[in-house]
């Protein structure tokens, strides 16, 4: 590295985050290295040791990453000041966590979340179906399954575009891509049957 | 109801119409099949969430362990340290002015250099090539693949150049292939293994395994892998291997 390479911005970094494609996490990881210091300031600061705040940094900007790329994030304060607040509401909770024996009410990503794509019917159907769903075994055949299908699955879970698989997978077109994703999906729904 | 996963995710990503729409919510009142279905579906979504995250995690945990942190500039101990810098900056303000113009970051111009080599190398295999003493049919398969392979049809010309590989394992133009197909299909931890077992051939008059097998690990671009691809690349130069003026470049822009 060059000694005075310039830092790429705040702004830079967004627009990288934002335009996806093959170099979205090259730009990412620029973003967790840059403020890769809070670790060390929450080990002074909140006394929780190296790797446990290690963790609530890293999960604190792969929610940035979502909030960027879905442009949850509107830019109104900082990205400095945005990322500063989430870990450190992580980390006040890492500490009730061990101190309480409670689980985390900050979770990452919560399937809350997830279901509120769905308007408030459609929704409480669901919940009521996902409490008797074994989502332990769901992990665990999305693991199995093989690796271009999970690759594929898991670039839909983070939030990858069919367009943006078919570019990193070379897939002819989002369609085709699509195609091929949803089979994988087809081919996880008739293993978690088979379960059943 | 019809209860395909494209339908449950065109009404999930609001792409059904209004009245598609209040059929399918009609139907989930009363259809258990379909509320499975739509169940299913949002369980996947998240637990590929979950499961990606974690991967991400995991990837960012090592990249954490592979750098030193740069102190915040703003920090209160860093403004008197600005400060009794300001003049040294001044002085060398040129030199700054001039790397500042340079590219702003290596891995990113790393990035845009291998993606251009693979656009302008590997969007199309030439027909002409040589299928060496290998026979007829392999060469036939070659062919065949590679026609798939300018045809855009990557999957099924990776099918031909992997079942000409189980028939031959060390035949140079189906791993070259075979490799340059995983590559662009985006499965480099395949194309890795393929470059290395083509760069292991040491009774080739021109050999490019090493080279790609460097592309592939930084198309990979996993933590560990820039300083995989670094050494390779200075291998490269060092013993005059195909690829030495782009694995030159590569080298000084990884610096």
């Amino acid at each position: 590295m060059r000694p005075f390479s310039r830092q790429l911005s705040d702004a830079d970094l967004m627009v990288g985050i934002k335009a996806g494609g093959t170099q979205r996490r090259l730009y990412e990881n620029k973003l967790y290295e840059k403020y890769q210091y809070f670790i060390a300031d929450g080990t002074h600061k909140h006394r929780l040791s190296e790797d446990e705040c290690a963790s609530v940094y890293s999960d604190t900007i792969l929610v940035l990453f979502d909030h960027i790329s879905t442009g949850q994030f509107e830019g109104r304060s900082g990205l400095k000041t945005y990322l500063y607040k989430i870990f450190n509401n992580k980390c006040v909770d890492e500490i009730r966590k061990k101190t309480t024996n409670r689980s985390s009410v900050h979770d990452a990503f919560s399937l809350d979340d997830t279901l509120m794509q769905l308007p408030d019917e459609s929704r409480s159907i669901v919940q009521q179906l996902v409490g008797q769903s074994d989502v332990e075994n769901l992990h665990r055949y999305l693991r199995e399954l093989g690796e271009k299908c999970r690759t594929m699955i898991l670039s839909w879970g983070e939030g990858y575009s069919d367009d943006e698989i078919a570019q990193a997978m070379g897939y002819n077109s989002p369609a085709v891509a699509k195609t091929s994703r949803l089979r994988c999906l087809e081919k996880l729904r008739e293993r978690f049957r088979e379960m059943l | 109801m019809n209860t395909d996963l494209e339908t449950i995710e065109n009404y999930v990503n609001g792409q059904l119409n209004a009245d598609e729409r209040a059929r399918f919510e009609a139907a989930l009142r009363t259809d258990p099949a379909l509320a499975d279905a739509l169940t299913f579906y949002m369980l996947s979504k998240h637990v590929a969430r979950e499961e990606a995250h974690a991967v991400r995690k995991a990837e960012l945990d090592v990249l954490r362990r592979q750098t030193v942190p740069a102190p915040p500039f703003w920090s209160a101990p860093m403004r008197w340290v600005a400060a009794a810098s300001l003049v040294l900056l001044l002085g060398l303000g040129w030199y700054f002015f001039q790397s500042a113009n340079g590219p702003a970051n290596s891995e990113l111009a790393v990035a845009q250099l291998t993606d251009a080599y693979v656009a302008q190398h590997f969007t199309n295999l030439s027909t002409d090539m040589d299928g060496g003493s290998s026979g007829s049919k392999a060469l036939d398969s070659l062919k065949q693949g590679i026609n798939l392979y300018n045809k855009g049809m990557l999957v099924e010309a990776d099918v031909v150049f992997q079942d000409v590989l189980k028939r031959q394992p060390d035949l140079e133009s189906a791993l070259t292939y075979a490799g340059i197909t995983s590559l662009r299909r985006g499965n480099y931890d395949q194309a890795i293994t393929l470059f290395h077992r083509l760069s292991q051939r040491t009774d080739l008059v021109s050999n490019p395994g090493t080279f790609y097998e460097a592309l592939a690990l930084l198309k990979r671009g996993q933590p560990a892998d820039k300083g995989q691809a670094e050494r390779l690349l200075k291998k490269v130069v060092e013993k005059r291997l195909d690829g030495k003026k782009e694995a030159t470049t590569l080298i000084e822009t990884l610096k």
